[in-house]
């Protein structure tokens, strides 16, 4: 690399250095975490730093059914999301990495070229189409809108895992009578478990994390999802930070906990992207 | 047996292109279809000749100029502004030579605003922003600063503070892309530069930046076109407000589509935005083409 040998004394310096950066640029959400400690008689203006800290908000937000249900209405949609788009990307993306077909170059450009297509153009037709067929204010074309914006990142992530196996094995299994589905769910699946694993998480994460469609489908308060739930409580006039700051927390922490330990299985794939062009 | 693969090769794919097409090639032309053709207001919607009236309705908005060029600020700052500190952070961890484990923490670390819910983020910043609850100003409260620190509320602030929120959100993505693209440089480069005495920041200006650059272009390309077209951050943080000060493209179709109801002309809207997009990817293919 550029440098190869520093003193000892500027290594300290680069260590401590480069810790003091990370922390200051994730201190807005350290001070969140601290913040839902604070007690909610306590007022905000106060001071930056909580007087004295509680769990109680913790316990009152895992007690809220506000809370709960949008919770839960999120991971149906995220789960049942992530599902369909494996279930849809695992053969289209074993396609691409094992089989040269004609048209395969320009359906490949065409998976780029799909997540340009601006959101809210999409919001706007889904959402006619969902009222014409009467599925206004349900989370199915939710379900379906999040597979849909997911699904190229599906197939281009799974071919890449898919590449990364020998042929020799699906081979030797065909040779023993397997179709090559079978030898795809009996041999390929479990050994690419990891891969395959990531990728769901991940369109897990993206799915929980959207807002754009769960507040154009969703009217109906108990049927809001967590992202809308939450904006829809930062808008009132009176914010009810004891209970908002907490649910953040909780929605969001475990989230950053799993993508850490996803990360290397889905950077090659978001990178292809980039330097493939 | 080529037949038989080709074949087979086909019909995995076919349940993601039916999908594909049933949920995003048909409603791409439902689209334009709604764009020349439809007229009115919700549920009176009518379907006339096609014609182009639409778009010289939106043409013709007085916040047409201010809201394309708010939009440009937006996505073309917050580009920039990607692009340049993710390099410099991709930078800083790919040549200091530090204890990898500390670097790869380091990296985690960094991705963290990336992986938090846009929402929350955007609650995150109304809060630390807001000029009662929020710490900045508590702090310059605290100092006897006699300033009402409130960005959000102010049309001259509100725009920049949305942008850099976006900023702060997305870089960790692009440091990692870059990283990546770093990493993939051939170590033998530099160590021949070394030898003909190249000094560092003629390696960084003549082996790093021209090695990267298609990565770079296409990064930035990507990234232009998703931000323009990027509803959540704004929609949450100021609704396009104050005023319209921070209002972008695709809050102003929201806000035609469902607070109006008038979907042909959202869809308009949203159409000029798209082919914007698609010029600005085709400039940018072009010059890697050139290559």
């Amino acid at each position: 690399m550029l440098i190869s040998r520093i003193p000892g004394w500027l290594k300290v310096v680069c260590y401590c250095g480069l810790s003091l950066l990370a922390v200051i640029y994730i201190s807005p959400y350290l001070w969140m975490i601290m913040s839902s400690f604070r007690p909610s008689t306590e007022p905000f203006a106060l001071r930056i730093i909580p007087r004295s800290w509680t769990i109680m908000n913790y316990i009152n937000t895992l007690q809220d059914k506000e809370f709960l249900t949008s919770a839960f209405n999120s991971f149906k949609v995220a789960s049942i999301s992530a599902s369909l788009a494996l279930l849809l990307g695992i053969p289209a993306g074993y396609s691409f990495a094992r089989f040269r077909f004609s048209g395969r170059d320009l359906m490949m450009s065409f998976l780029m070229v799909v997540p340009t297509f601006p959101g809210i153009l999409l919001a706007i037709t889904l959402f006619v189409m969902a009222v014409k067929l009467g599925l206004y204010d349900t989370h199915y074309p939710l379900i379906l809108a999040n597979t849909l914006i997911n699904l190229p990142f599906t197939i281009w992530n799974l071919r890449t895992v898919f590449e990364a196996t020998t042929r020799e094995i699906e081979e030797s299994a065909m040779v023993e009578g397997c179709s090559r589905l079978l030898a795809l769910i009996k041999v390929v699946l479990p050994i690419t478990l990891p891969g395959l694993a990531s990728t769901f998480a991940f369109v897990y994460i993206l799915s929980w994390n959207e807002y754009l469609f769960a507040t154009t489908f969703i009217s109906t308060g108990e049927k809001r999802l967590i992202t809308t739930t939450m904006a829809a409580a930062i808008g009132q006039f009176n914010v009810n930070y004891a209970k908002l700051i907490p649910a953040a927390i909780l929605s969001t922490l475990p989230l950053i906990v799993l993508f850490m330990l996803i990360q290397r299985y889905i950077i090659k794939g978001l990178a292809m992207g980039s330097t493939k062009g | 047996m080529p037949r038989l693969r080709i074949s087979s090769a086909y019909w995995f794919i076919l349940p993601a292109m039916f999908f594909f097409t049933l949920l995003a090639i048909y409603p791409s032309f439902f689209v334009l279809f709604l764009s020349f053709f439809a007229h009115g207001k919700g549920a009176n919607i009518s379907v006339a000749l096609p014609n182009l009236s639409n778009f010289i309705a939106v043409w013709k908005d007085p916040n047409f100029g201010k809201i394309l060029s708010q939009t440009l600020f937006y996505a073309g700052g917050a580009t920039i502004l990607h692009i340049l500190l993710g390099f410099t952070f991709a930078l800083l961890l790919n040549i200091l030579p530090l204890n990898p484990f500390f670097i790869r923490t380091m990296r985690t670390v960094f991705l963290i605003p990336w992986a938090i819910t846009p929402t929350v983020v955007a609650i995150l910043f109304r809060l630390i922003l807001h000029p009662q609850v929020g710490p900045i100003a508590i702090f310059l409260k605290s100092m006897g600063s006699p300033i009402m620190f409130g960005p959000l509320g102010q049309p001259a602030y509100a725009l920049l503070s949305v942008t850099l929120t976006n900023v702060w959100m997305f870089t960790p993505f692009y440091m990692l892309m870059i990283l990546s693209a770093l990493q993939a440089i051939d170590p033998g480069l530099y160590e021949a530069a070394v030898v003909d005495g190249a000094s560092g920041s003629q390696q960084v200006f003549f082996i790093t930046i021209p090695m990267i650059r298609n990565t770079l272009l296409t990064l930035g390309m990507f990234d232009f076109v998703s931000t323009a077209a990027y509803f959540d951050l704004t929609w949450i943080m100021t609704q396009g407000g104050p005023v319209r000060t921070s209002e972008i493209v695709p809050t102003w179709v929201y806000r035609t589509a469902f607070q109006s109801f008038e979907f042909g002309k959202a869809s308009a809207i949203g159409l000029i935005l798209f082919l914007i997009s698609v010029t600005v990817s085709i400039i940018v293919l072009r010059a890697l083409d050139k290559e």
